[in-house]
């Protein structure tokens, strides 16, 4: 009889040569739609697929949801950017604002013959029936009563009260503040005062002197307290009654005093003109 | 410590009415917000306590504008007094009384300032113009009036609470 080692041996033997015989086979003939080859197909697949769903729908979850808490989380950071980059431009769009009338102040500064004093409009007149602002310079910075205050485009209007470091300046459109002053063209004299809606009134114009609507008003110079030459307005409508011995001037300011923001104080008051003096 | 308090809302009101609200360029011009705060004053608060914190606020005020001096201080104190002469026989403070009181207010401040111009001999301003921005200041003292007199009696409440508050707690260390 054949040993248990024997019969062993020739099992494997057996199982060896069956394996191999098998897969040579198998790779011969092509693989049956039935039988086990369709097993995996009908069985597995589905399996597989809801996997892969589970897995995709889980993914898609991660991806658009969990993850979009970190794109949430970039956007808020992205509008915070947006925010301070667009603050930043309107800051920087301000300063160059800033630049341009500072620019235009110190070529007029360079300009103008007198020491004058640049000067913020910190607030403006509560009362809706006087115009005044108040500046951000006052007696420690060398201003006084009665200094003219201007700006490029012409005549602001004067200082009437002084504090240490702030002043009170009378806009030439309140109707308590005077301005000598002449026609350029013509050189017709009178007295431009405030007037209501922001407009001044040439007063005192002779009837017979030449003024018409465009003509542009200096500061004579003649009252003391404005430089000559500075302009004051733009004369926008003329009226001349059948009686009386002087015409009605409506003058619009060269000053925006709605957008008045830096001013010059003229340190050092203009001399007044001989004539005036005789 | 009432009074430094209104005091400093009045101060607040101040600076916001002559820095921040000229920016809004408002084509209608706007009301003197310190008017609700004066008629508040003449009703909730006692003469020590008013009295002082409306003539520091209206000096303020006359120190800060180009009108003549001592309107703000007159019109203030005018209307303060008619406020507090009211109360004596009238309920002010009602749903429509206070509206009334404030708009009452707004004439009593104009009519001061043409009082003042008639005795300085300056020239007002045009009738129609005048007329129309005063109607104006009346409808905005009537809207944000008595909302903003209700502010105030808000933070008068508070103040008087963390003061209830403040004296029970030193009572209770002591």
């Amino acid at each position: 009889m054949l040993s248990k080692k024997t019969l062993l041996m020739v099992g494997v033997i057996l199982v060896v040569a069956l394996n191999v015989i098998g897969l040579s086979l198998s790779n011969r003939q092509p693989v049956s739609d039935y039988g086990m080859g369709r097993f995996g197909l009908v069985v597995i697949a589905p399996i597989q697929s809801a996997v892969t769903s589970g897995f995709h729908f889980f993914g898609d979850i991660w991806r658009h949801y969990f993850a979009l808490v970190d794109a949430a989380r970039q956007n808020d950071h992205l509008q915070r950017e947006l925010q301070q980059t667009s603050a930043r431009i309107d800051a920087c769009s301000e300063i160059e604002q800033a630049n341009q009338r500072l620019r235009g102040l110190i070529r007029f500064q360079q300009e103008i013959e007198q020491k004058v004093l640049p000067a913020e409009v910190v607030g403006k007149d509560p009362s809706p029936w006087f115009r005044s602002v108040i500046i951000d310079k006052g007696r420690n910075d060398g201003v006084a009563k009665g200094l003219p205050v201007v700006i490029p485009q012409g005549i602001a209007g004067q200082v009437v009260a002084v504090s240490q470091h702030y002043a009170k300046v009378l806009l030439i459109i309140d109707a308590n503040n005077a301005v000598d002053a002449l026609v350029q063209r013509t050189r017709a004299r009178g007295i431009v005062t405030g007037a209501p809606d922001n407009e001044c009134i040439f007063k005192y114009v002779l009837r017979q002197d030449d003024v018409q609507e465009g003509d542009i008003l200096i500061a004579s110079g003649l009252d003391g307290i404005y430089p000559k030459g500075l302009r004051v307005g733009r004369v926008s409508a003329v009226a001349r009654q059948s009686n009386g011995i002087f015409q009605e001037v409506t003058v619009t300011p060269a000053v925006d005093f709605q957008t008045l923001e830096e001013v010059l104080v003229v340190i050092e008051s203009p001399r007044p003109e001989p004539e005036a003096m005789e | 410590m009432t009074a430094v308090l209104f005091l400093l809302v009045g101060a607040a009101l101040v600076v916001f009415q002559t820095s921040v609200l000229p920016l809004a360029d408002l084509r209608t011009g706007c009301c003197d917000l310190l008017v609700p705060l004066v008629v508040f004053l003449g009703l909730q608060r006692r003469l020590r306590d008013g009295l002082p914190a409306v003539l520091l606020l209206a000096a303020a005020m006359d120190s800060l504008s180009g009108v003549p001096q001592g309107y703000y201080l007159t019109a203030y104190f005018w209307i303060w007094a008619l406020v507090r002469w009211l109360i004596g026989f009238l309920r002010v403070a009602g749903t429509f009384m206070l509206p009334a009181a404030l708009a009452g207010a707004v004439l009593v401040e104009n009519l001061v300032l043409l009082g003042i111009l008639l005795l300085l001999g300056r020239e007002g301003p045009e009738v129609p113009l005048a007329l129309r921005a005063i109607a104006w200041q009346m409808v905005w003292t009537v809207v944000l009036g008595p909302v903003m007199v209700a502010v105030f009696a808000g933070l008068q409440r508070r103040l008087r609470r963390y003061q209830q508050q403040s004296q029970a707690r030193r009572a209770v260390r002591e």
